[in-house]
This record gives structure tokens, sequence and C-alpha cells, in this order.
């Protein structure tokens, strides 16, 4: 499995077993996604559980409803926003009685409410271009804020660029990072048709220059991915946004496998060389049973 | 070609360099048990020690170039062997280094390992008058040498891995927007 999936699939199946099963069971699970975000899928109401609540809560979410959430929000789920729940900061509401049309495609519709939120912005923008609309605001989500890494969309002509700040707080981490960033950057001279992808450290890049919030430690670095027409076709957004906003969690994924099959790799090698060693040894080691003068005999453990 | 050249060279100075390296050690490893004479019925390995010059051997360095070297330091009863491993580039480091650290939590296993390298080394072994009595002298030099070069060719190994690993990693994705 290289590629992840988009949507969040304990959600998807927790409204399908409920919507499918025939009991009106109560329900009431938290789960945390990437990016910090916490789900509460619950039936706050012992008498009537065919009524689900399920809500969201990211810090990033306030920003994304700014920038045109909220009405994707009422475009996607339709009747069933209602007012977020204590502590959440977007909620929906499922009458298990009362589904609305196509009850079989909600399951998926629901488990993508993280990656509807945070597509506004692009939709917003990548319409605005498509529309000759010129926008020049550059937006900023900081959708991490636990580790201070935001993307920044800049529209630019009939392009659009969108720029990631990563942080690695590990020195060795960077440095593996920027050998699959450096790939990336240099995966064009093969593909055609792709974004053009750049990686840079150590300073703000130039597409940036200006823009207020962006991070400067050495710990921070920034792809830019430069998105040509072809991509923010509205046949095509869909998908763009998809590979987008799964690229942090695609590359720590990635990064991580890599140290696994080191790790794997370092255990095998240790192996071989310790039969190595064993094999100088003059004498096998043995578990020896010695006899004391007295007549009892212990082993030497 | 510059770069055919400078590899036959390489490849050329590894034979010398380890036949020196083993010729050495092979040298070095005649160690006999000995008191210490610094505290009463205490028996230390006196290459760690480093107290009395009587008992210490004089230091060699065998350099293929400024990276890649051995240090190999004797004494009455003890030997210690410290290696600089090549690295070339920085994933090498970071390569190099998590290998290292892996090998030095796992030195107990390894009986002849030392937990922390020497200043200006990579990693260091000590082989004491214990190990000569309980493991072959000959076979010990061999697994030294073949540890010299099997590191070698496993960083190597593991960065080719990384990148290939980058470069499907990247093209899986970039690949999805075509």
């Amino acid at each position: 499995m290289i590629l992840l999936e988009y949507n969040n699939r304990i959600i998807f199946e927790t409204f399908r077993r409920a919507i499918s099963s025939e009991k009106r069971a109560a329900l009431d699970v938290t789960l945390a996604d990437f990016d910090g975000v916490q789900f509460h899928i619950s039936t706050p109401n012992p008498d009537a559980r065919n009524v689900i609540l399920y809500s969201i809560q990211w810090p990033a979410v306030e920003e994304l409803l700014r920038h045109g959430a909220q009405k994707d929000l009422e475009k996607i789920y339709g009747g069933l926003v209602t007012d977020p729940e204590s502590g959440y900061q977007v909620s929906l509401q499922i009458d298990l009685d009362n589904l609305p049309a196509e009850p079989e495609k909600l399951p998926l519709k629901l488990s993508f409410l993280k990656r509807h939120l945070l597509a506004a912005p692009f939709m917003k923008i990548f319409g605005a271009i498509h529309n000759k609309q010129n926008p020049t605001e550059v937006v900023v989500i900081p959708y991490r804020t636990q580790t201070d890494e935001a993307f920044f969309i800049k529209p630019e002509g009939d392009r659009c660029i969108v720029v990631f700040s990563v942080r690695f707080s590990d020195k060795n981490d960077r440095v593996l990072a920027k050998v699959f960033l450096q790939e990336f950057a240099d995966a064009r001279k093969s593909m055609r048709n792709v974004p053009a992808v750049q990686y840079t450290t150590g300073e703000v890049p130039g597409e940036l220059a200006g823009v207020a919030g962006v991070p400067d430690d050495d710990e921070v670095g920034f792809v830019s991915f430069v998105l040509f027409e072809q991509s923010l076709l509205p046949k095509n957004a869909f998908k763009t946004i998809n590979l987008l906003q799964s690229f942090r969690n695609y590359l720590h994924y990635h990064i991580k496998c890599s140290k696994a099959y080191m790790h794997e790799r370092m255990r095998d090698r240790v192996h071989t060389w310790l039969q190595v060693l064993n094999r100088a040894r003059i004498e096998p080691f043995e578990k020896k049973e010695k006899k004391l003068a007295s007549g009892r005999s212990f082993k030497r453990r | 070609d510059e770069t055919q050249v400078s590899s036959y060279i390489m490849a050329n100075t590894l034979k010398p360099y380890l036949d020196a390296v083993r010729s050495t050690l092979t040298a070095a490893m005649c160690l006999e048990n000995f008191a210490s004479q610094q505290v009463e019925r205490h028996n230390k390995p006196e290459v760690e020690m480093g107290c009395d010059p009587e008992l210490l051997m004089k230091p060699v360095v065998i350099a293929r170039n400024a990276q890649e070297r051995v240090l190999v330091e004797a004494s009455v009863n003890s030997l210690r062997v410290s290696i600089g491993i090549k690295q070339a580039d920085e994933i090498e480091v970071i390569l190099c280094k998590k290998f290292v650290r892996f090998l030095n939590q796992r030195a107990e296993n390894f009986f002849i390992m030392r937990r922390t390298p020497v200043e200006g080394y990579s990693i260091s072994f000590l082989i004491t008058n214990a190990h000569t009595e309980s493991f072959m002298k000959h076979k010990l030099v061999d697994f030294l040498i073949q540890f010299m070069q099997d590191i070698d060719k496993e960083i190597s190994e593991l960065k080719l891995r990384v990148n290939a690993r980058a470069r499907i990693v990247a093209q899986s994705f970039l690949g999805e927007f075509q």
C-alpha cells in the first residue's frame, strides 16, 4: 500500500454499521485523526437512539470556515448541519429514521468530513483561477498547530502554487526527508504533466516573501507545488485536493517505513555477525554441570 | 576517465589496507593475564587504564585515507581497536550514526565491543586476555576484518535502498496528478 486512503475508515465503518443494522444501538465513539483532529460520534439522547450527533474538533476549522468551508458544508451535507456540540466546532445530525436520498452513499460522504473542510479554500481559489477572476490573496491555513506547520495557497495567473511548511525536530529525520523531497523535485525530469515541486531549507522561499506568519527557524523546510491549469480544472480538482491534503501524512508514513526497513536490515546483519563470532569460540557455550565436594551437583547458568 | 581511475585506485587500496590491519592485529593480539599494579587483587585492562607506560605499546594508525582508518592500541593484557567508517555524504553520516547506535546498545552480545567509540573514531572494540582465552585469535581477527568490510557494504546498500524507495514514493504520488 503506497498511497494512503483519503477518508477516515473508522467513521465510515461506524456509520455503515449504524445505517445498515436493524437495532438502534447507543453510540459514544471518540476518535482521533491526523493533524490533531478529534471526532465524536454519539447518540446524545438515550430515548431517541435514531438521532446520531457527529462532531469534529480541529483548531484549523475556524480559519477554514472563513475561507468558504461554511458554504461547502451546507452544499455537501445540506440539512444535516446543526449547531456545534459543546467543545467541538462543527456538528452534523443524522436521523436514522429520516435519512436523506441515497443513504448507501452517506457513510462515505460522512467519512470525508475533514477532507471537505480542508478542501474549501482550495476549491475557492481553483474556481477563481478557472473563471479568470485573477485572485491575488495568499491564503494561510495552519492545519497543524501542535507542530506549527501550515500550507500557503498562492494563486499566480493561471497556475496555483501551494507551499507546505514541513518541520522535523530531529536532525536525522531532516536528512532523510531531504532525500525523499529531493526525489519529488527531480521526478519532473522523467514525468510529464505533473506539478513542479521544489524543496528549500533554511530560508523563506521566494513565493512567500512578504507573507505574515511564515516560520523561519532551522527545523523547518518548504515544499512548493506549482499546479498547472490541468490540475485545477473542475474535473480534476477533487483528485488534486485529495492528494494535497494527504501529502504530509504520506511523507511521514513513508519515512517511518524506511526507518522500519533499516532497523530490520540492521538486526539481520547483527545476527550474521554474532554467528561469525560464535564460530570463533574455542569451546561451545554450554551449560556445564559441576560437582561439589559434598557430592551435590548444580548447573551453572 | 577520472572517476574510473579513482575507483580503480580505491579498489586497489582496499586489499593492502585490510592486509595491513590484519597483520597489525595479529601481532598486537599477544595478551596475557596481568594483575593490576595500582590496586591490589584487581585485574583491569591496562589499555583502558593508561597509567603505567611500561605496560602500553605505541599506538598504531593504519589509514586508507583521512576518514577510513584504524587505531590499534595494545598493552600487556588488552587491545583496543578503533575503526573510522567511511561517510561520504550527509545521508551516509546519519546511516552510520544509526547503525553504530544500534550496535552499541547490543555491545554486550558482542563481548569484544566497546559501548562508546574512542574520540575521533566511529566504533571501538576492546579485546582482553580473557577473550583470547575463550576465542581463537585468528578467528577474532577474521571477525574484525569482515566487520570492516560488511559495515561499509551495509551502509552503501541502505543508502541505495532509501534512494530507491524515495524515487518510488515520489513517482507514485506525482503520478496520480497525471
